[in-house]
Order: structure tokens, then C-alpha cells, then sequence
């Protein structure tokens, strides 16, 4: 091998440094190659039903130069600028829209950074799966997008919808979901999620929803209002709405039937164990209230299979500590009071869990998954009644909830703030 | 007489094949399995784990009957000189269209996920170039490689998943052993097409500078690609769910597309995809200088070096007409592979292992170490 080496003439040489040389033009690729200036991100996608068989797609893409220009600027008196576009694109189905969309704006349209598919309304009730089928053949798209239900249309959202305190309504979403723990009123579910939920036996899958809510400023007549509202005075009262991320829509068999009010969306939420501090607010003694704060530390769904029917016993097992008692009379340094405390937890989240179960066998709709567990413990059952599940049984079926609430710390204080005549 | 004048070691021979399986076996399997299997595909992957290592026994031993020799030359022992011949051209054959299947299932998950506008011959053709040098240089070189690379690649991937255990819901996995036992039967035919591939360390062993290790060799082959595929199917039904995963293409690739920790470090599938580019590489240059051994073998010449690069030619028309499309790519793999490859896999070495104890030609391993 070296006297090889040491033979090499210099031309042989030449032609090494040479292939060096011009083999990482090669890596660049000629046919994929990407312009970053020939790009429109888009950010948020909505998807909304048009005439019977249409769909109507709005991009919502970020325009790069006008974000840095929107920050340095920001706290100005000058008009703010909006970040982004939207485009709104009527067409067949989505890949179909993306063409279009590709010939009504000069630029590609890069996927990912992709943040949030949203559907409309409309479009959910009649079915969601022919319009994600795109979402799962195209290559730059991730299983980690998470994917919403809108309250009305999804355009109107990507429209109308106010991005602050962010810039740009993407922003503002991916925020919302990263401080659910503290909330507990809603949580997010990814593309992927929901896939493997659409394709499990005895489960249906459940999205966030999203809506436009009046915005609070512009209602109450707050002090530390009046710098902003000068700002805004030539906007009409009402219009400029603020996103709002809260509850759930329930899906079945791919199609949404409902959505659920808060009372359900909480039970939803402890029975899949994600609340992570969330607080409740109970009746303490006399007409006070006592705040909560709590998170599931353990569930379990046990299903009792009988020649009835079906019970399932539903044990919770929750922790957290007092936030605020507002009353001298409720102590929580005394076991008793403390104990009680507990207890009124306990009945809170329980009052939350049957509610999201009779909303599950009122719209017939398996969100909780009840269906599931029955499947998993004896897959032989399942394939008799899976076809009847959701329409015959699962109305019927009775459901044991145990919720077991443990105080743990009483926050900094210990006892009440009482006056001392 | 020896095509091959260098020598390799024992670990170098356990990465080779381990790496020869696993590049390919990886992308596709979890979603084959899943087909027939649902969530039960980690069972099929424990059988396979037994099956495998009982496989990998009479292949090991046929190869230490006859030290030095490669399949075609003591092929020409036991059914004569032209039945050898003839025994020698089919393996090449074989080989080489294994290669050329490896190639253009490689370009095609290219073409589909990363690049979608570049002509796939362009991949292929590069490819080939790459590979063709590797097994121009000889064993020895990409032997040093895949020692270097493969573990690695297995570090990493195995790293990377640590991070998706916190997004897994281990639910999905039930009900367990629902599945009949036909259909795990199915399953672990088609994994076990894709292990049977190992029988091209028959071509190593001849080449190993100490054959003595040669017999435990099974054993780690086995363990090595059965445990990482194991992680993944696991964590792939655990993910994504048994339908969803038979559903996807290519389930691994997913699968890493979906680590995320504190919102930065994502993206990793860039780097399965380098290591999937390099592993698959040393795979088909295994499986090419195997077929261009045994060409050369059966043509009596006395180095395979001319063969190398009018080989690379064919190889990239091959890889190009072998499919006409991915259906028909995932159909092959998912039908018709299992029984063309298993009937030659286990065929070959069954035929040569009855023939050298009928006609009593070579020494056992065993007897040998008596003496």
C-alpha cells in the first residue's frame, strides 16, 4: 500500500484533489435544492367545508422580513404590522388547494414549520379523515402536528383571529400549549394521536378546540387600559377578537358529533390522567369558596365484564395542596377541616368525570375510551359487539368512579389570616 | 488459491452481517410485522430470535467443514465441477439481485421522504459508484468500515429512542397474543427472509484469521439485530399503534421524526438517514462482492477485480428496472420475498450440509479440534 501511495504520479494527485473538490457540489443536490427567498412558510393550516363536496384551505404563512421589523417596532406609536398572510384557497381537496395556492403567490409552500392543522367546524361534522390523508403522505410533515377543531370556520379563526401578546397566531397556540399543566382545561393532541386513535378499537379521538372570544380589554373598563385602547380606537369594538383554546370536540368514527362544555372537558382531562396542577375550586364552609390546586397522579379504568353488562370501575388518584380558603372558619391546619377539604375535592371531580361519561353515551361517542379497555381484556368479546359497541352498549353500561384526593402542603401559610378584635 | 488475500476478524465478520441485515431489515420490518401481526409483532421478533440462532447453527458449521474454501469451491466438491459451477452462478445471481433490490429500496426512500424531486437513477448511480469502489479495494476496507460505523449508528439510534419514552403509551401494546398462531407464522417468515440473508458469511468465513471463533458467531449476530429490532417495533406500536404502523412506509424514520425534547432538539431523522445512506452502502457491497466472488469462482478466474465494475453497470440498471413502483416494491417484500428468499436462504445451505454428511467430504469442526 505504500509504495503505491508513494508512485501516485502527480497527475493521479490532480485528479484526487480534483473529485475533493467537486464532490460536495454533489452533496447540495441540484433537483431539491431550496431557495430560503422562494419559500412561503406556512405556519397554520385550516381546513373548511365549501359547497358539498369542496374545501376551502387557508394558509396562514409568516412573512420573514416584516417579523423583524414587527419587533423592533413593536412598542411604537406607529400602526403595528402583521407578520403574516393569510390565503385563502377554494379547491377539490388540500393537495389540490396547495397547487392553487402555489399559483395565486410566487413562492413554495414549505410545510415544516407547520405548527397546527385546524378544521372547520363544518368540515369535522362531515368527516376529517379525507382531508388529513394529505398530511400523511406529505414527506416534510411530522406526526407532531397538532391538530384542532374550530368553533365556526377556520378561516374566520386565521382571519380575524388576534396573535397577541404574540405576533403571529402560530406563536400564540404553541404557548397556549405549553402552559396547559397550569390550567387543566384543555391539552394538545398530535396529528399522530389522533391517527392511532381513528385506527383502535373502542376508542374515538378528541381535539382541542379553538374559537374567537371578544377580547377582554375591549369589555371591562380596567385601569392600565387606556394606553392600549387609544391604540386601537380605530378598530370597531368587537371585531378584533382574541384565540381562544378551551374544551374539546369529540369525534365518531372520524366524524365530530359534539363539543364538550368545561364541565366535561375536565372530566375528559382527569380521566386521561394529563392534568398536571390544575385548580378547583370547591364550597368550603358557609357560603366561601377554597381553592385546589391539584393533579392525577394515577387512573385506572378496570372493566367488570357480567351477563348484564358492563360496569367499569374508574379509580383516581389525585394530589395537590391549597391554594386559597378565603374563610377564618376553614383551617387547614386541623385534619378535620383539611379532611373535609378533600372530600369536597373528591366530589368535584367526580361531579367532572360522570358528566364527561353521560356526554360519552349521550352523543355515542366512545372519547373515553371505555371500549378500549374492553377490548384489551378480552378481544374475543370485542369482536361481537365492536360493530354495536358505541349505538347499543355503551349507553347502557354502569361506571363506578372512586376519586381519591390527597392534600399534601397548605401553600407558604399554614392557618387562615384572622383578625383579632 | 485464494480469491480474497485479506483477512478479517471475527468482530469485523459479527458487524458485516449484523450490518448487512439490519440496514434493511430496520426500515421495512416493523411495518410487514405489524401487517400480520397487529400489536403482537414483538412476539414474532422472540421466535425469530430462537429460529434465527437454530438458523444460523448448520450455515456456521457447513463453513468450518471446509476451511479456507468458499461455498462454490467445495459446491464443486460435493455435486461436481459443473454442478458447482452451476451452484455458483445461482448464488451470484441471487446476491446480486438482493444487492440490487437493497439499492433501489434505499433510492426510493430517498426519492419519497427526503428528496422528491431528484431522479432516482441519479441516487442509484452514485450509489452503485460508491459501492463498486468499497468492493474494487477489497474486503478488508469496508470490513474496517462497517467495524467503525455500525456501532455507532446502533449507539445512536438506541440514544435517540431513549428520548421518545416519555410520549409512548405502552396501551397500545394490549391485548396481548391475540393474534392466531398462522398468523405469527407469516410474520416470522418474513423476518426471517430478511435474517436468512446472513448466509453470506459462508463467503466470510474462509477470509476470518481465526475460523475458531466462527462458532459463537450466531449467537451474537442473533442478538445484536434482535434486541435494537425489538426496541423498535415495541416502541413503534407503542407510537404510532399496529394499524398506523403497518399503514406508514417507512415506520422507523417516523418514528425518530418524532423526538422533540424542550422544543429544540428535533430533526433527528437527518441523522438516521446519513446512517442509514452508510450502513445500507456496506450492506450492498457485502452482498456485491459476494456475487462477484462467486462469479469469479464459477468463471475459474483468478481475481474478481475485472468483474467489479461491468458489474456496477448492471447493477444500476437492476436496481432501476427491478420495481416499477412502491407498491410493487412493498408488495414484493411483504410476498414474495419470504418464500424466493427463504427457499434459497435455506435451501443452499441444506442441500450442501446433506450432501457433505452423505458423501462423508470435509471435516467437522468437532473432529477436527480431536486431532
Amino acid at each position: 500500500m505504500k509504495r503505491a501511495l508513494k508512485s501516485m504520479s502527480v497527475v493521479k494527485r490532480l485528479c484526487l484533489v480534483l473529485a475533493i473538490i467537486l464532490l460536495p457540489n454533489i452533496c447540495a443536490g441540484c433537483w431539491d435544492r431550496v431557495e430560503l427567498e422562494q419559500l412561503a412558510y406556512v405556519t397554520v393550516v385550516g381546513i373548511d367545508r365549501d359547497g358539498p363536496d369542496g374545501v376551502l384551505v387557508t394558509f396562514q404563512c409568516v412573512i420573514p422580513r416584516m417579523l423583524a421589523r414587527g419587533q423592533s417596532g413593536g412598542g411604537g406609536g406607529a400602526a403595528p404590522v402583521k407578520p403574516y398572510t393569510n390565503y385563502s384557497v377554494k379547491a377539490r381537496n388540500v393537495s389540490d388547494a396547495v397547487r392553487l395556492f402555489e399559483i395565486k403567490q410566487p413562492h413554495k409552500a414549505l410545510f415544516k414549520t407547520s405548527t397546527v392543522i385546524i378544521i372547520g367546524e363544518d368540515l369535522a361534522r362531515k368527516g376529517v379523515i379525507p382531508s388529513l390523508d394529505f398530511f400523511t403522505r406529505k414527506p416534510a410533515l411530522r406526526r407532531s402536528v397538532w391538530v384542532m377543531v374550530a368553533e365556526g370556520k377556520a378561516a374566520d379563526i386565521l382571519l380575524k383571529g388576534d396573535p397577541s401578546p404574540e405576533i403571529i397566531p402560530a406563536n400564540n397556540i404553541r404557548t397556549a400549549f405549553q402552559r396547559r399543566q397550569d390550567v387543566t382545561l384543555t391539552s394538545s393532541v398530535d396529528f399522530g394521536q389522533l391517527l392511532s386513535k381513528l385506527e383502535r378499537p373502542g376508542v374515538d379521538p378528541f381535539m382541542p378546540e379553538i374559537k374567537l372570544a371578544p377580547k377582554l380589554s375591549g369589555g371591562t373598563a380596567g385601569q392600565g387600559e387606556t394606553s392600549t385602547q387609544d391604540q386601537q380606537k380605530d378598530v370597531k369594538e368587537g371585531e378584533k377578537q382574541v384565540l381562544e383554546i378551551v374544551d374539546f370536540g369529540v369525534l365518531k368514527l372520524g366524524k365530530l358529533v359534539s363539543f364538550l362544555d368545561i364541565t366535561e372537558s375536565r372530566g375528559l382531562l382527569w380521566l386521561q390522567g394529563k392534568t398536571n396542577s390544575g385548580t378547583i375550586t370547591v364550597p368550603a364552609r358557609g357560603a366561601s369558596w377554597a381553592s385546589l390546586l391539584v393533579s392525577s397522579k394515577r387512573v385506572k379504568i378496570t372493566p367488570v365484564i357480567s351477563q348484564d353488562g358492563f360496569l367499569f370501575n374508574i379509580d383516581i388518584r389525585i394530589e395537590g395542596y391549597v391554594s386559597s380558603v378565603q374563610n377564618e372558619a376553614v383551617d387547614p391546619t386541623k385534619p378535620e377541616d383539611l379532611g373535609r377539604l378533600e372530600e369536597e375535592g373528591e366530589k368535584a371531580i367526580l361531579q367532572d368525570v360522570m358528566a364527561a361519561v353521560k356526554k360519552s353515551q349521550e352523543v355515542r361517542s366512545d372519547f373515553l375510551g371505555l371500549g378500549e379497555k374492553i377490548y384489551e381484556t378480552d378481544p374475543d368479546l370485542w369482536k361481537e359487539i365492536g360493530e354495536a359497541w358505541r349505538d347499543e352498549w355503551l349507553p347502557n353500561v354502569q361506571v363506578d368512579i372512586s376519586v381519591n384526593c390527597k392534600l399534601k402542603r397548605t401553600g407558604l401559610a399554614a392557618g387562615p389570616v384572622q383578625p383579632i378584635p | 488459491m485464494s480469491l480474497e488475500r485479506g483477512m478479517i476478524s471475527s468482530r469485523q465478520v459479527m458487524f458485516l452481517v449484523t450490518n448487512m441485515i439490519f440496514a434493511t431489515e430496520i426500515q421495512f420490518v416493523p411495518a410487514l410485522l405489524t401487517m400480520y401481526a397487529g400489536q403482537d409483532a414483538w412476539v414474532v421478533v422472540l421466535i425469530v430470535t430462537i429460529v434465527g440462532f437454530l438458523f444460523g447453527v448448520p450455515i456456521i458449521s457447513l463453513g468450518l467443514r471446509f476451511p479456507g474454501k468458499t461455498p462454490v469451491e467445495y459446491g464443486m466438491d460435493l455435486l461436481g465441477k459443473w454442478g458447482g459451477r452451476a451452484l455458483g452462478i445461482f448464488l451470484g445471481l441471487f446476491f446480486f439481485y438482493v444487492a440490487a433490490v437493497a439499492v433501489r429500496e434505499l433510492a426510493d426512500h430517498l426519492v419519497i421522504a427526503v428528496m422528491p424531486q431528484t431522479p432516482l437513477v441519479v441516487f442509484i448511480a452514485l450509489y452503485v459508484f460508491a459501492i463498486a469502489y468499497g468492493v474494487y479495494l477489497g474486503l478488508e476496507v469496508f470490513a474496517r468500515v462497517s467495524e467503525i460505523l455500525y456501532p455507532v449508528f446502533l449507539g445512536t439510534l438506541m440514544l435517540g429512542t431513549i428520548f421518545l419514552i416519555p410520549s409512548l403509551n405502552l396501551n397500545l401494546l394490549k391485548p396481548v397474543l391475540t393474534h392466531s398462531p398462522l398468523e405469527l407464522l407469516r410474520g416470522s417468515l418474513t423476518l426471517l427472509a430478511f435474517y436468512g440473508e446472513g448466509l453470506a458469511i459462508l463467503f466470510l468465513i474462509p477470509c476470518m484469521r481465526r475460523p475458531e471463533q466462527a462458532p459463537g458467531l450466531n449467537m451474537k449476530i442473533t442478538l445484536l439485530l434482535n434486541i435494537p429490532l425489538l426496541v423498535m417495533v415495541v416502541m413503534e406500536v407503542a407510537m404510532f399503534g399496529a394499524m398506523e404502523t403497518s399503514r406508514i412506509l417507512f415506520p422507523s424514520f417516523e418514528l425518530v421524526k418524532m423526538i422533540s425534547v424542550a422544543g429544540f432538539f428535533e430533526r433527528m431523522e437527518s441523522f438516521l438517514l446519513a446512517f442509514w445512506v452508510t450502513t445500507v452502502c456496506l450492506k450492498v457491497a457485502l452482498l456485491y462482492y459476494t456475487a462477484m466472488i462467486s462469479f469469479a469462482r464459477s468463471l475459474n478466474l483468478r481475481d474478481y477485480r475485472p468483474l467489479v465494475w461491468p458489474g456496477a453497470v448492471s447493477l444500476t440498471a437492476l436496481a432501476v428496472l427491478v420495481f416499477s413502483d412502491v407498491t410493487q416494491a412493498r408488495e414484493f417484500l411483504a410476498r414474495s420475498w419470504p418464500l424466493f428468499g427463504l427457499s434459497v436462504e435455506g435451501g443452499v445451505p441444506i442441500l450442501l450440509y446433506s450432501l457433505a454428511l452423505l458423501r462423508k467430504k470435509g471435516v467437522s469442526w468437532r473432529g477436527r479440534q480431536k486431532k
